[in-house]
């Protein structure tokens, strides 16, 4: 067995844990068996900025690190950041209470894990266990690396026929380094070896993963909700079983499967993330909302800091929002605009994420029917874009429905030609439908203001009693489909006005039965509806008069 | 919250808070001169009976809810020392052997073992013996079986308790002299180890001069 005090004196070692006296005492423990060079972090902010800036051969942290980060996502941070090697270890401290949690993990899972309480002589004995393993697979974990992976495969694949007794940790890194490759058909090979003698919930994991990508989506499932059943903290299962279950086209139970595992372990980051883009896309942006918020809250002092949550969160506001001024709403904005102004100080030098940021604004701003700020908004994104060198169409889309919400159709005309001249070829599929949309919402809008504006012409003009000028006017307006059922029966007014005064019009007549189809029928309770009732009376009337 | 769930968050806390007062009292022996060790050594010893009871209900709780526990790659010298160490504070002058080899290696959980061996221990201890000895050895290295055996120079198991070899815990339970817990407790976590298709067993045997015998099979 390995010399502990040897190995110990040459490791850089960090030691993370909130309480002061469980800190010094595995400090003080860790100086009795040999280490020398030790660093201690009370949380997990405070061990990233650590790991970020040493490299660190030994991590022991506990798992629970009170309010902020706990031990295994300090390890997920580390190792998504490449700031600690394969060859690193990293041991999680952990009470019997959360070891279901810590040895199920099969992506980013410690290399050991130690149970408290623990006394000198256990830390001594387990750790001389650890590092003998470790020791043992340092060849795999070099190649790794080294970035060799078909080296690292070749070398595990010796030591499971060579060393039977490192069954289970090298089949752990074996089959991700297959999953790594794509090569699923090996990789359930490998998850099933220890399967035939031993339960091991992280094998049962995954040899699921292996059946979904192999296409037995429905298996994989199956066994994973089996393993539920034994485990049902194992949190990484109800991961996966959402994944499935959206690749099998349920995304409702996808995100059951999300929340499942958020009230589990509810302070990571990625989790939160996937949950709150799920929730938004099956429209449940309450869910999604909450999802964002702690996406941006867990999300402040780690890796995993993105411009996209404080985006996504308000955009999830914005469904709640509304013109009335009540406290809830207000409460509701002020959170919204909280969010961009973090965004504005946080990434003022990203004009990309800024331009968003001001679309993201304004909308807020429509939303709460603050028209002013929001073409202050919109203002502050259409000279961001100028200073975009090549705009994304998304983003040129952005803008036109940053102008169409505030009424500025003839910016929106021009940039929706510009987009369709000089990209036409080049738009994907999904910027082309969404161009054609805003083409067509803006198209409405226009004609709806057009024809508002030739119906107050008509009444005014109806109102001097010049009635057929009046007569010319409405017809225009009611040349486009879109007019609503008040044009059209100011319209017939004027015709059967101008009738009664003047002279049986037959044309004028067989208009306003034109006019009455496109009407349809009329419910007693509307409040058109006498108005309808006494027209369609005259034109009865009259139509008997003229003898058609 | 359910009921289950506060009482296991309550038993929980209670075990967690009696590991801090054993922590406290630790602190206290070393630091106290040696004339007061003798007042404290019982409290501590006491308290680590509590904290032992505390750990048993909260793991008795958790196998009456079929929850399992997870097992991993374990090294049964260490566990036995890590029970041997623990029941030294309760028993500091029993003589403690541990005999098992440094590279057994077995596949079981950890903490249920611990707490089995410590179980045992204490029984001996309380029915007599002075010395207790840990063996071990691996019997199915593929699937990561072993056999333990807690072997005592106490007075033996009576013939009835003998006579129920093979019983389920309860019936083992109610043939010994004592609450019966502790053999019940064992038997428990054994059983919890079974592997498919292979069985689970607690043995328990007189050795021929004198003491008891308990093994656990692991397969």
């Amino acid at each position: 067995m390995l010399n502990l005090e040897n190995s110990l004196s040459t490791k850089r070692i960090l030691i993370v844990d909130d309480l002061v006296q469980a800190r010094s005492s595995l400090k003080n423990m860790m100086g009795i068996i040999g280490a020398q060079r030790i660093d201690t972090a009370t949380d997990g902010r405070e061990a990233m900025e650590l790991i970020l800036e040493n490299d660190y051969d030994l991590v022991l942290s506990d798992y629970n690190l009170g309010k902020g980060k706990d031990g295994q996502q300090i390890l997920e941070e580390a190792r998504f950041s490449n700031r600690l090697k394969a060859t690193a270890q990293f041991i999680l401290v952990t009470g019997e209470n959360a070891v279901e949690r810590v040895m199920g993990a099969l992506e980013y899972e410690p290399d050991a894990y130690i149970t408290k309480p623990f006394t000198l002589s256990m830390l001594r004995e387990r750790l001389k266990r650890i590092f003998h393993t470790k020791e043992e697979l340092r060849p795999i974990n070099e190649a790794i690396d080294n970035g060799d992976i078909n080296q690292a495969i070749e070398i595990a694949n010796f030591l499971l026929e060579s060393k039977p007794r490192l069954l289970l940790p090298v089949s752990r890194i074996l089959g991700k380094l297959y999953m790594r490759e794509e090569r699923y058909e090996e990789a359930l090979h490998v998850y099933s070896q220890p399967l035939n003698t031993r339960m091991v919930s992280w094998a049962r994991l995954g040899q699921a993963i292996c059946m979904h990508y192999l296409g037995d989506s429905l298996g994989a499932l199956a066994l994973i909700r089996q393993t539920l059943v034994d485990y049902p903290m194992y949190v990484q299962c109800h991961d996966w079983a959402a994944r499935i279950l959206l690749a099998l086209g349920k995304p409702e139970e996808a995100q059951e499967q999300l929340e499942l595992a958020t009230a589990i372990s509810p302070r990571a980051v990625l989790r939160q993330m996937e949950l709150g883009y799920l929730a938004s896309q099956n429209g449940d942006h309450k869910i999604a909302e909450a999802a964002f918020e702690q996406s941006i809250r867990l999300g402040r002092h780690s890796c995993y800091k993105t411009s996209g949550n404080y985006l996504q969160f308000a955009r999830e506001l914005q469904h709640g929002l509304s013109a009335e001024k009540t406290r809830d709403n207000i409460n509701l904005r002020n959170k919204a605009l909280r969010a961009i102004d973090e965004l504005r100080q946080e990434y003022s030098g990203h004009v990309s994420i800024m331009f968003d940021t001001s679309i993201v604004e304004s909308k807020t701003y429509v939303a709460v029917a603050e028209s002013d700020k929001a073409k202050g908004a919109v203002d502050r994104a259409e000279s961001l874009l100028a200073r975009i060198h090549s705009p994304t169409p998304d983003q040129q889309l952005l803008m036109t429905e940053a102008y169409i919400d505030i009424g500025q159709h003839v910016k929106a005309k021009d940039l929706i030609n510009t987009m369709r001249d000089s990209k036409t070829s080049n738009l994907a599929q999904n910027a082309l439908d969404k161009l054609r949309a805003l083409e067509d919402k803006l198209n409405a809008m226009t004609i709806r203001e057009h024809t508002a504006k030739l119906n107050a012409e008509g009444v005014a003009l109806y109102e001097q009693g010049k009635l057929m000028e009046a007569i010319e006017v409405f017809d225009q307006a009611v040349k486009y489909d879109e007019v609503g059922v008040s044009v059209l029966l100011n319209a017939i007014q004027a015709k059967v006005s101008h009738i009664e005064r003047t002279e049986l019009d037959v044309r004028q007549l067989k208009d306003c039965y034109v006019l009455f189809k496109r009407i349809g029928s009329i419910g007693h309770l509307d409040e058109r509806y006498d108005r309808y009732d006494r027209l369609k009376t005259t034109c009865i009337r009259l139509k008997r008069a003229a003898g058609v | 919250m359910k009921f289950e769930q506060l009482a296991a968050a309550v038993i929980h806390d209670v075990k967690n808070q009696l590991q801090s007062l054993m922590d406290e009292e630790q602190l206290a022996l070393e630091q106290l001169p040696a004339q007061y060790r003798s007042i404290i050594e019982p409290i501590l010893q006491r308290t680590n009976r509590l904290k032992n009871d505390a750990l048993q209900l909260v793991i008795l709780f958790r196998l009456g809810q079929n929850r399992p526990f997870p097992m991993d790659d374990a090294w049964l010298r260490d566990s036995a020392n890590d029970a041997i160490e623990a029941s030294l504070i309760q028993f500091p002058s029993v003589r403690l052997i541990n005999e098992i080899d440094e590279d057994c290696q077995g596949f079981y959980n950890e903490n249920l073992i611990h707490l089995a061996l410590m179980t045992l221990i204490t029984n001996s201890v309380q029915a007599g013996a002075t010395t207790v000895t840990l063996k071990g050895e691996e019997i199915d290295q593929a699937s990561g079986g072993v056999r333990i055996q807690v072997i005592d120079n106490g007075p033996g198991f009576s013939k009835s308790m003998l006579d129920s070899q093979g019983e389920t815990a309860d019936e083992v339970s109610s043939h010994t002299d004592g609450t019966g817990l502790g053999l019940y407790f064992v038997k428990l976590i054994v059983d919890h180890h079974k592997a498919p298709a292979l069985g689970t067993s607690v043995v328990l045997s007189n050795n021929a001069k004198k003491g008891a015998c308990v093994t656990l099979n692991l397969p």
